[in-house]
């Protein structure tokens, strides 16, 4: 049976959600992380690993190196992964 | 009193690479902690294996030659995978030039140096490319069966 919740309340900007552009102006709300992350073994780097949880309905045509700018930082789509309930994890990587 | 002659090469590794012009004073010796972007482009020496030689030709009852290899791992975050790549071949002309550029590393027991592999690694996994380079150096040198540190 499909899931039919509606998905838009899981990323409400009123609620936790951010609202990013891509495509230039597009608007789309989705849940910013931007957690700590370490490249570990000789030589450990540590960074951040910054990702976007949307509803996959909302980024149609997504493609890996679009610009995404959320809180005024601008990120590259790195990776785009599908949850397979209507939710896409959208890794990013930072423009500089 | 003087330090292991193993330990008195690392030290001169490490002053040899010390300032270059793309890691600069990010030179660590066998850092664990984690190194944050205003610490990179690094570079960071560990002291590897230290095998004696055996044939009759490099030891006697006085003196001992042995092979001590010291890797020197680059960690480097770039805009791009390509970039990142080629700012670690950068780094490993600049880090080949310094060693080579006295095969003693102007410590009178050591004989030579020689060049072993560099293993590259690019991590994509975060905000933007890490990438690491493993350069591995034997140094050849010669100290007292009785004292390592003469």
């Amino acid at each position: 049976m499909p899931f039919t919740e509606d998905l838009s309340q899981f990323v409400d900007p009123d609620e936790h959600g951010t609202t990013a552009q891509y495509k230039g102006s597009v608007s789309v709300n989705g849940i910013f992380d931007n957690g700590s992350y370490v490249v570990s073994g000789d030589a450990a780097v540590e960074g951040t690993q910054p990702t976007f949880l949307c509803v996959e309905a909302d980024v149609p045509a997504l493609e890996h190196d679009e610009e995404f700018l959320i809180d005024g930082v601008t990120y590259y789509v790195d990776g785009i992964k599908p949850d397979g309930t209507g939710m896409v994890l959208i890794a990013l990587r930072l423009a500089e | 009193m003087a330090l292991h002659r193993a330990e008195q090469i690392v030290e001169a590794v490490i002053a040899n690479i010390t300032g270059l012009t793309t890691t600069g004073d990010n030179v660590f010796r066998s850092r664990t902690a984690e190194l944050p972007d205003n610490r990179t482009p690094a570079l960071v020496v560990y002291l590897g294996p230290d095998a004696p030689r055996s044939d009759g030709g490099s030891s006697s009852y006085r003196y001992i030659d042995g092979d001590l290899t010291v890797f020197v791992v680059a960690a480097v975050k770039g805009r791009t995978d390509a970039l990142t790549e080629t700012k670690l071949n950068l780094i490993r002309k600049e880090v080949t030039i310094a060693l080579m550029a006295d095969h003693t590393q102007g410590l009178s027991f050591v004989i030579d140096t020689t060049e072993g592999q560099a293993v590259p690694e690019i991590n994509g996994d975060g905000d933007k490319p890490v990438g690491r380079l493993r350069m591995e150096f034997t140094f050849h040198y010669r100290r007292s069966r009785t004292d390592p540190s003469a």
